[in-house]
């Protein structure tokens, strides 16, 4: 299962270090990594995958650091789970159709810069839609909930 | 890897937990756990000394966490060094029995919170006393492979010990196991002493020699050596265990060190990071130690201390081990001893 960890921490160098070395020393990859310390307190979201009890067993541990405050736990499909997606697309031929549920930001005689902002699986088969029309560019954040 | 340490306030987990930060075995963003009862001499204990290690090991240290409750206990290699031991007093003889009572709580406690909360990869090593029982509790809720007992490998580094000390050699020169139970049932196994630089049939026949010496009533000598303890003896004490055949001196010497109250923490303390150093090492290594057997050495399944090969994935018996008829004959009986006295706390 995928697992999204979002963290408040003591704002101080290092601390993503012992945050991820936590998952490296236990084998897992992760999926994404946000650091933030702007607009809100400081926080670490992690996204990864493992089973229930690994992922029990990572939070056991990241809660007895001593740079880590508190720990939110979504699982990846849960409904609050918002992804962001800033894509590039070449404007010749394409079907205005697959626009839907994007927000068109750019346009010029090249291309179309669109964002959208929804669920993981909406925002992934979307811009699988728009990858057959030619995805010139694109950035993908990683999950965050409330 | 993260290492907890429980029991890290008593004078045996201050030092292991010491030697772990001096000697680097911890990586920075690796965690050493303090793990001590809520509320305790132990607890104010380990907060101070988080500071210390902190004063003495700023350039190196790992993260440190205090842990005050059997929940909290998250690590990769849980060290158990918690709970009643021998009292520093000698006309305090306490008994095994006495440990037991006080300390089965306390193992039952971590180890049903380690089977809990665990990942099911850790690596346990049972440093309390009695080790047997220990080691019987925690492989009862973690796999018995990753349950580590000290007793056997300190009673083997003690054993060499002795024979480099009559032999008047180093004791890394010497080689040979200690099995059975950590306490008066201890088995040496003379049959795999060997003595490295010194011509093969002058050490077989001094170490045949050492192996023949008359066993000594160890509960009389210890009742006397307690009495010349507390009547300010010691160096006659120690004088007295010197004369004694080497599986005597095995039990009795410690007991004479814990009653000056210096206790035995730098030695206990030394043995716990060589295991650890093996744990951490990735190779395999001979040994003995304590382990929950399930008829996969002599046909027996219990816990008792026999050869094992040690590594990162716990220990396995070491099957291929050849004890003489009489060793074997001798371990039965320390493995019978052992389970009629464990019977007491677990149920079979």
């Amino acid at each position: 299962m995928r697992w999204i960890l979002q963290m408040s921490v003591r704002n101080r160098s290092g601390i993503l270090n012992q945050l991820t070395a936590v998952f490296a020393e236990r084998g897992i990859n992760l999926d994404g990594v946000l650091c933030t310390a702007e607009h809100t307190e400081p926080t670490a979201v992690l996204a990864f995958t493992a089973p229930v009890r690994v992922k029990d067993h990572i939070q056991r541990v990241l809660r007895r650091l001593p740079d880590v405050r508190s720990i939110l736990e979504f699982d990846a499909d849960a409904p609050t789970v918002r992804t962001f997606a800033l894509v590039a697309i070449r404007r010749e031929g394409l079907d205005r159709t697959l626009l839907e549920g994007l927000h068109v930001v750019a346009e010029d005689a090249g291309r179309i810069i669109a964002d959208c902002v929804d669920a993981p699986g909406t925002v992934d088969a979307r811009l699988a839609a728009l990858e057959r029309a030619g995805v010139l560019e694109k950035v993908i954040s990683m999950s965050v909930a409330v | 890897m993260d290492i907890a340490v429980i029991g890290a306030g008593g004078d045996i987990g201050r030092q292991i937990a010491t030697r772990l930060v001096a000697d680097r075995l911890l990586a920075a963003t690796d965690r050493l756990q303090l793990v001590e009862a809520p509320e305790s001499r132990g607890e104010r204990l380990v907060r101070g000394l988080r500071s210390d290690l902190a004063d003495a090991f700023g350039e190196t240290l790992p993260q440190i966490d205090v842990a005050v409750s059997p929940e909290d206990l998250a690590a990769d290699l849980v060290i158990m060094a918690a709970g009643l031991t021998v009292p520093c007093d000698p006309r305090d003889l306490r008994s095994r029995a006495e440990l037991a009572e006080a300390n089965a709580p306390l193992f039952r406690a971590y180890a049903e919170a380690l089977g809990r909360h665990g990942l099911g990869t850790e690596i346990v090593i049972i440093v309390s006393n009695p080790v047997e029982l220990g080691v019987e509790i925690f492989a009862r809720h973690v796999d018995r492979q990753s349950v580590i007992g000290m007793g056997a490998f300190l009673d083997t580094i003690r054993f060499r010990n002795e024979i480099a000390h009559d032999l008047s050699v180093r004791r890394q020169k010497v080689r040979g196991l200690v099995v059975g139970e950590h306490g008066p049932n201890m088995v040496p196994l003379w049959s795999t002493v060997s003595v490295q630089g010194v011509d093969r049939g002058t050490a077989r026949a001094r170490i045949d020699a050492l192996a023949a010496a008359p066993p000594a009533d160890v509960g009389a000598e210890l009742r006397e050596l307690a009495e010349r303890v507390a009547a300010g003896g010691i160096e006659a004490a120690y004088e007295h265990v010197d004369g004694l055949p080497i599986p005597a001196r095995l039990v009795l010497r410690p007991y004479i060190t814990q009653f000056t109250g210096a206790k035995t923490p730098l030695g206990t303390g030394e043995i716990v990071i060589r295991l650890v150093r093996t744990v951490l090492s990735g190779s395999d290594t001979l040994t003995a130690c304590q382990m929950r057997l399930e008829g996969d050495f002599l046909g027996l399944t219990g816990t008792i201390g026999v050869p094992v090969v040690m590594s990162n994935a716990g220990v396995r018996p070491f099957a291929e081990a050849s004890l003489t008829a009489a060793e074997e004959a001798r371990l039965r009986e320390s493995f019978a001893a052992t389970q009629a006295f464990l019977s007491g706390y677990v149920t079979s």
